[in-house]
């Protein structure tokens, strides 16, 4: 007898009921078969066809799963009955070729990770927004036709977004109000009546001129890595702000940063070379004969390409991880260095010291590629310019790269003057331009010193100082001894010399860094240090060789032409079909702004009345905030302040989703969107991190009423057409409107060197990616510059480790120097460890004593280690003594899948699918890894759940009162987890899990079953109480709002100088926190006792005599 | 109890029925030293067989983080336990059939013929509890100790062995040559295929006993409270019989192995001379069997972690883990060229040819499947195409 699974599921599902099938009681009673040996034969297999009935599908599509890391990789859908019932990989990496015929190796097989087979979960998952959604007391405020929202009566009626309820709104209802809201803003806010009103609701000066009268400059819509989406997000966001010109004809809206803002921009990168970043496809990994990770766990990331570089040690590379805690990069490495948090510079500098200090650099780099050579002007500490010293002189005409491809500005080229080397060949100063680099600088027959300190006369008849900037090195390096280092960061100082002697003799030679570093407030003086040091050895611009950092796909500067699509003049609409590129008007009415400074409290960085927010940076204040793609709020650094003060005076929130976050539970209006399975348009993508350009849609029908994220900007442009009159909003969409995105697809490509040639049909239809076109495979950023003796994309055109922006002067970071973190140090926060005399910090007369984070982020006092090693953080003394580190996880995207059951039973220590324990807010939840001797001390077992504290001057949200009901939603509690590789003091928690808010804790409190899941939207919070963010703030660093930094434009070959969306801007530093952390629950069920594998004997810190054997391995003799 | 010889043991043991060693048998390398526990495979099994009601606790393929980690909870540990500490193997009885010399302990069959306390137990063995199958990613991550930190200084680790470890062990059934769960169960409802050594119970005649969970001291036998039978990692065999459209009829690796982006799996005959997995194993000898001991002869290998402390490696995969380092760390063109095979494709790679710059692989009736370069080339394009844009 045969029955099918399914059948066997349901007859025994009826047995447990009581009511035995008649089918199976009879079998009960068949005779047994003769079975004399199952090794050998089994008689009656029939009932395998089970599996292979289970195993069954109808047919395949392809599609590209894009959520906010680097791989963008294409997977394939099986469909059963019209369900995708799993994924797996494409498995074309060996297909996919150029227009020229190259291709690329199947070693790039097979790209995915776990989550991409998890998607089912999450397209026919429970959390899906299954049609737009309006907040009850915002439509009512809209109904009401927007009476003055800043009034106490009116928040409470209408603004109480996290205690809200939610309407079911259809969508040209939706799209209407948020076109009213639109009308609203920009007609509220422009003007000076909109001035005087921004004036009375306390903005600062400086940001209500930067909107420049115009209320539209008040909108901004952020693209969550629009990237991922080059028309349905990103083109269509910048498009939708470009469109809003129209209302006054002077600007449009503003689009946020996507990189920056989440911590990702390594931002040192262009203060040395001009570029956004200096990154390699993954590919160029396996050529490395030495691999420095510095802060990044690329075992936990970049997941489909961690091979490259796990590969080489079957190779004969050799790998080492620096890190606070054995981490999961430490296991690959040949060895781990240990390191205190936030004192990387310290140890990278220790090794600068010995590379120098021993010979161990190449000459000839140094002096064709870097500004080493250049001399330095010890009395005002100002780069030494031809100029100064040769009277009348004219600065070179320069004809070369600077002039054909990158299109130098005449001014600033004037502004920059040329630059002065001293030359041992004649004794003399010799002038040398951005262009004499390389083999052009070898051919000038002159030897720059690098070492010495020379006298130059000045056109005025002064007799100066100058040293070349190695000089200065090699000076301020002896303040970085091995003995200092291993005292500044507790690095064992044979691993500091181990390293150095690495890097002096193995090449090619690579550093990537990644969060671990990155989320600090001096991410930058990390990049340049980490420069400096391949610099010295020699290793950019080849195979194998160079920095890299790594954070989410970014990289739209690799469609340099894509403005065809975002910037299109909305007054002169091209709307044939068939228009040559060349033929649409681009004009820019959109303008970047940084996110940081809304997550600053909507704020600039003002200390005793100086804005140290740059001119080219600034801000206007935020009435409407239009997200897509992106979990905003949940992942703001700060975010109950953010829920409970920040958002308090903005208008409007508009989010687009197509699964319901905790950005959704506090905004306004929700819509909802496909699925990239459901994708009706194509759309395309690439990526920083591999070569592939992919075009794709879905191939299931959208299961419930959503839109494509572009028809949302559509509809409501249509929308804004019929309340003013103005068709032209919507002609701005017709494509879109009309159903063929693909015109916009192929403008782009015509429009951009890297995709040239391609047809978007075309590759829609193959079903596979293409390479992109760029110079090399794998791209190697640099190899032009030193391969080809080309300029960087700065001043001098050289790899530039000296900064003499008055800016840098001031900040004491004219040459790099290690400086504590701003929060995250036992020791004077920001404290500038270094007393070269070439270091002359400016404190703003701020004492010492001044805890403020404005305060402490600005003042620049210099000390000797002996002398810093003496003082003392505050918060320290206050018993705030963990660090905490917040990496992301790999078992979700940031906060991508922190609700899909199968991904949070991983990601959680304490996974139950059955819930046993009914304090778990889900089926999993989040936890904090400490070492078992703290926990010890502070009586806190394993499993325990525990409170975790941060500064309480603002944290978890400023003006919190112990008995505020928000506090106890705002205030972090988690479970704890023993982990012993977490040396004492540092602790960690992933970063990015869903928040708890007012409604999923009311939920918890009283739902029989405990889970925290709110009742009307169904949102899962990973969390009793509070979030990750309840430890984080936001932070704004005055290197990385300078107006004189001079670096490429993101897009394009042009160079500017001052902010650029993603390029020069602060960066979000979460881990700068020190925490305190006390015991709340009990672990055990239900917090009956300690949790249940703590009692076996088994587990950390609690070993039985039988385990310690074990881990001994002694159970083999 | 009759007796059978495992090659793993380099000896006859005793076992409940006699040798039948299958036409060909599946078997798999998994490179721990490549995997990021990504638990990719983890998602391609779950997604596959065990998303329905009954199944939620499931996880036919897990990867674990050791020496804490394990799923269900420290169920190796418990083994080793139950079988006490045991001698290992004599290096110098080395030969074909013994390729790391004899075992000297017992097995966990041989020991549950002598222990009182396993009275009616084929093998040792034990019933997890339910709530150790609960958090199967307890521990992800931890170490086995903390660092140590004198006078300021941390302690860091470095090669030939971290004092401070973890790694990431992979696993699914081992699709063992002498299942502990075929001879445990009374039913006789556990067999091996004869044409591919796959381990299958069942579910028509399987009424649910448990022995087999009890026996496996890998516990990969699940019990399912919805069907009230056993059920376990089936190898995937629809796509290994070709039956899966996408491959024209050839037969496929698993949906772990495909879906591995660590590149760290393979699958093959381990017991066809022209398989790359019987290279592995057998000839080149990277690869190693987990808890050899057991006396299951286990067929899925690994090759060890280079960092881990040797002690408790040979612990866990027996005495050939210093040669197995020690070849994989510095390797042969042949082994390098063959180690490109892991990840290449879906379909199944019978045997292999390599030439100075390439590795061919080839499947079913010799027909050619992929070419590897052994080496990424880097390739220039046109002036007029710029690295950065």
């Amino acid at each position: 007898m045969e029955i099918s699974r399914r059948d066997f599921l349901r007859y025994t599902g009826m047995a447990t009921g009581g009511a035995m099938a008649t089918g199976l009681k009879l079998r009960f009673l068949e005779a047994q078969t003769e079975i004399p040996n199952p090794l050998e034969h089994y008689p009656d297999r029939n009932w395998e066809k089970v599996y292979r009935d289970q195993y069954y599908y109808d047919r395949t599509f392809t599609f590209c799963c894009v959520p906010n890391d680097t791989h963008n990789c294409r997977l394939k859908a099986f469909v059963r009955n019209g369900v995708v019932t799993r994924i797996e990989q494409n498995y074309d990496s060996h297909l996919v070729e150029d227009l020229h015929g190259n291709k690329c190796t199947p070693m790039w097989n097979p790209r995915g990770c776990l989550k991409g087979y998890t998607l089912v979960r999450r397209v026919y998952g429970p959390y899906r927004i299954k049609y737009p959604m309006v907040r009850k007391g915002w439509m009512e405020w809209a109904e009401n036709g927007f009476p003055d929202p800043n009034t106490p009566e009116n928040q409470e009626k209408y603004f109480q977004r996290d205690r809200d309820t939610w309407v079911r709104a259809s969508w040209d209802y939706a799209f209407t109000l948020v076109a009213k809201g639109l009308l609203r803003i920009m007609s509220t806010y422009g003007g000076e009546e909109g001035a005087k009103l921004l004036r009375k609701q306390g903005y600062p000066e400086e940001m209500i001129e930067a909107a420049h009268g115009t209320g539209a400059r008040c909108i901004k819509i952020r693209p969550g890595m629009g990237f991922l989406g080059m028309t349905r997000i990103y083109g269509s966001v910048v498009r939708f702000c470009n469109m809003l010109g129209l209302y006054d004809g002077k600007g449009g809206a503003r689009n946020w940063s996507n990189y920056t803002w989440h911590g990702d921009l390594g931002p040192g990168h262009p203060m040395v070379s001009g570029i956004q970043t200096f990154d390699s496809d993954l590919n160029d990994f396996r050529h490395a004969k030495l691999m420095v990770f510095s802060g990044k766990n690329m075992v936990e990331n970049k997941m489909p390409d961690a091979h490259w570089w796990i590969e080489i040690m079957e190779r004969g590379g050799k790998i080492v991880n620096i890190s606070p805690e054995y981490s999961p990069a430490s296991q690959k490495a040949d060895y781990w260095v240990p390191v205190r948090p936030g004192s990387d510079v310290a140890l990278m500098m220790g090794v600068v010291h010995l590379l120098i200090k021993n010979n161990w650099y190449e000459v000839d780099f140094v002096k064709q590629y870097t500004d080493l050579p250049l001399l330095v002007r010890l009395d005002n500490l100002k780069i030494l310019r031809a100029a100064d010293i040769i009277s009348g002189y004219k600065n070179k005409e320069l004809t070369g790269y600077s002039k054909k491809v990158q299109i130098i500005d005449p001014q600033m080229r004037e502004e920059w003057g040329d630059f002065v080397v001293w030359d041992t060949k004649s004794n003399s100063p010799k002038v040398i331009t951005r262009e004499d680099v390389g083999k052009h600088l070898a051919a000038m027959g002159i030897d720059p010193a690098l070492e010495g300190s020379f006298k130059v006369k000045t056109t005025d008849g002064k007799e100066i100082e100058v040293k070349p900037s190695f000089q200065l090195y090699k000076e301020l390096c002896a303040e970085y001894d091995p003995a200092t280092v291993q005292e500044i960061t507790s690095t064992p100082k044979e691993m500091i010399e181990q390293l150095a002697k690495d890097f002096a003799t193995i090449k090619p030679a690579m550093i990537h860094t990644g969060e671990g570093t990155n989320h600090y407030f001096h991410c930058d003086i990390k990049d340049r240090v980490n420069f400096l040091i391949l610099a010295l050895t020699g290793n950019f611009g080849k195979p194998g060789g160079g920095p890299g950092h790594w954070a989410g796909n970014y990289k739209i500067s690799v469609f340099p032409g894509s403005y065809v699509m975002m910037g299109e003049d909305p007054f002169h609409v091209n709307l044939d079909p068939n228009a040559k590129v060349e033929d649409i008007k681009v004009k820019k009415y959109f303008k970047p702004e940084e996110v940081c400074y809304w997550n600053y409290q909507d704020n600039i960085l003002k200390v005793k009345g100086k804005s140290f927010t740059g001119q080219t940076h600034m801000p206007t204040p935020t009435k409407a905030i239009w997200f897509a793609n992106v979990n905003l709020i949940n992942n703001a650094k700060w975010a109950y302040e953010m829920v409970y003060n920040t958002n308090k005076r903005v208008e409007m929130i508009v989010a687009q989703d197509w699964e319901w976050t905790g950005s959704c539970e506090v905004s306004d209006i929700v819509f909802p969107v496909h699925s990239w399975m459901e994708l009706i348009q194509p759309d395309f993508t690439a990526s920083c991190s591999n070569p592939f350009l992919q075009v794709w849609k879905g191939g299931i029908k959208p299961l419930y009423d959503t839109k494509q994220d572009s028809e949302i900007y559509a509809g409501v442009a249509c929308k804004l057409a019929e309340l003013t009159g103005d068709n032209r909003y919507r002609d701005y969409w017709k494509f879109i409107l009309e159903g063929k995105t693909e015109i916009y697809i192929q403008r782009m490509f015509d429009a951009c060197i890297t995709t040239q040639g391609y047809k978007a049909d075309e590759l829609l239809k193959q079903d596979r990616g293409a390479l992109m076109l760029f110079r090399t495979y794998p791209r190697i950023t640099g190899w032009e510059q030193i391969q080809e003796s080309k300029p960087f994309y700065n001043k001098t055109g050289r790899l530039e480790f000296y900064r003499d922006e008055d800016e840098f002067i001031e900040y004491g970071e004219n040459l790099i120097v290690f400086r504590e973190p701003v929060e995250a140090t036992p020791y004077l926060p920001n404290v500038i460890v270094a007393t070269h005399s070439a270091i002359r910090p400016n404190d703003y007369g701020i004492p010492l004593t001044a805890t403020s984070a404005d305060e402490r982020s600005v003042r620049n006092v210099k000390m000797s280690w002996k002398e810093v090693k003496k003082t003392k953080n505050f918060l320290w003394e206050k018993g705030y003594r963990f660090y905490c580190l917040t990496p992301k996880t790999r078992h979700t995207v940031h906060s991508s899948w922190s609700n899909s059951d199968w991904n949070l039973i991983w990601a959680s220590n304490y996974g139950d699918p059955y819930r046993m324990d009914k304090r778990t807010p889900g089926v999993g939840e989040h936890q904090i890894h400490l070492n078992p001797e703290d926990a010890r001390e502070l009586g806190i077992n394993d499993g325990d759940y525990v409170y975790a504290d941060a500064n309480p001057d603002d944290r978890p949200y400023v003006g919190w009162k112990p008995d505020d009901p928000n506090y106890k939603v705002a205030r972090l509690m988690l479970r704890v987890k023993y982990n012993p590789a977490y040396p004492r003091g540092v602790t960690m928690m992933k970063h990015s899990a869903f928040m708890s808010l007012w409604k999923t804790v009311k939920a918890h409190e009283t739902r029989a079953d405990g889970r925290a899941v709110t009742a009307d939207t169904g949102y899962q919070s990973n969390f009793r109480y509070g979030s990750q963010q309840s430890l984080t703030r936001g932070w704004l660093q005055p290197t990385m709002m300078t107006d004189s930094l001079v670096r490429k434009n993101i897009l394009g070959q042009g160079i500017g100088k001052g902010f650029e969306i993603d390029v020069h801007a602060p960066n979000t530093c979460p881990k700068e926190t020190l925490i305190r952390i006390c015991k709340a629950e009990d672990g055990g069920i239900d917090g009956r006792g300690s949790w249940e594998p703590a009692r076996t004997g088994l587990t950390p810190a609690h070993e039985n005599e039988a385990m310690k054997n074990y881990l001994a391995g002694k159970f083999i003799t | 109890m009759t007796k059978v010889y495992n090659w793993q043991l380099g000896r006859e043991m005793e076992y409940p029925y006699e040798a039948a060693r299958p036409k060909r048998q599946f078997a798999a390398v998994f490179n721990i030293n490549r995997c990021i526990a990504c638990q990719t495979c983890t998602m391609a099994c779950k997604s596959t067989w065990t998303f329905s009601k009954g199944q939620e606790f499931m996880w036919w393929n897990n990867v674990e983080t050791k020496p804490f980690g394990g799923f269900p909870q420290s169920w190796d540990s418990k083994a080793l336990q139950l079988l006490g500490p045991q001698p290992g193997w004599d290096a110098g009885s080395k030969a074909h059939d013994s390729p790391h010399g004899k075992y000297k302990g017992e097995t966990l069959f041989e020991a549950a013929g002598k222990r009182i306390d396993a009275s009616g137990q084929q093998a040792l063995g034990y019933v997890p509890e339910d709530k150790e199958w609960r958090a199967p990613n307890f521990f992800e991550d931890t170490a086995n100790r903390s660092p140590k930190t004198v006078n300021g200084v941390q302690e860091g680790a470095m090669l030939p062995e971290h004092q401070i470890f973890f790694f990431y062990l992979q696993r699914i059934c081992n699709h063992c040559t002498y299942p502990a769960c075929l001879a445990a169960c009374p039913r006789k409802a556990i067999y091996k295929r004869p044409e591919d050594g796959i381990v299958l119970i069942d579910q028509n005649r399987c009424r649910g006993y448990r022995k087999c969970v009890e026996q496996c001291p890998y516990k990969k036998p699940m019990f399912n409270g919805q069907t009230r039978v056993s059920e376990k990692c089936i190898a995937c065999y629809p796509r290994l019989e070709g039956k899966d459209p996408m491959s024209e009829g050839d037969p496929m690796v698993t949906r772990c192995i495909s879906a591995c982006v660590g590149k760290i799996r393979l699958q093959g005959w381990v017991d066809d001379p022209d398989s790359p997995v019987h290279y592995l194993v057998r000839k080149e000898k990277v690869a190693l069997p987990l808890y050899p001991q057991f006396g299951t002869e286990p067929n899925v290998y690994y090759i060890p972690p280079r960092w881990a402390p040797r002690g408790y490696l040979h612990q866990m995969f027996g005495p050939g883990v210093d040669e197995a380092i020690a070849k994989y760390t510095k390797p042969s063109h042949e082994l390098l060229a063959v180690l490109q095979l892991f990840g290449v494709t879906q379909k199944l790679i019978n045997c292999y040819e390599v030439t100075a710059d390439t590795i061919i692989a080839y499947g079913k009736e010799h027909k050619e499947i992929m070419r590897v370069p052994i080496n990424e080339a880097v390739l220039v394009r046109d002036e007029k195409y710029l690295n950065v844009t």
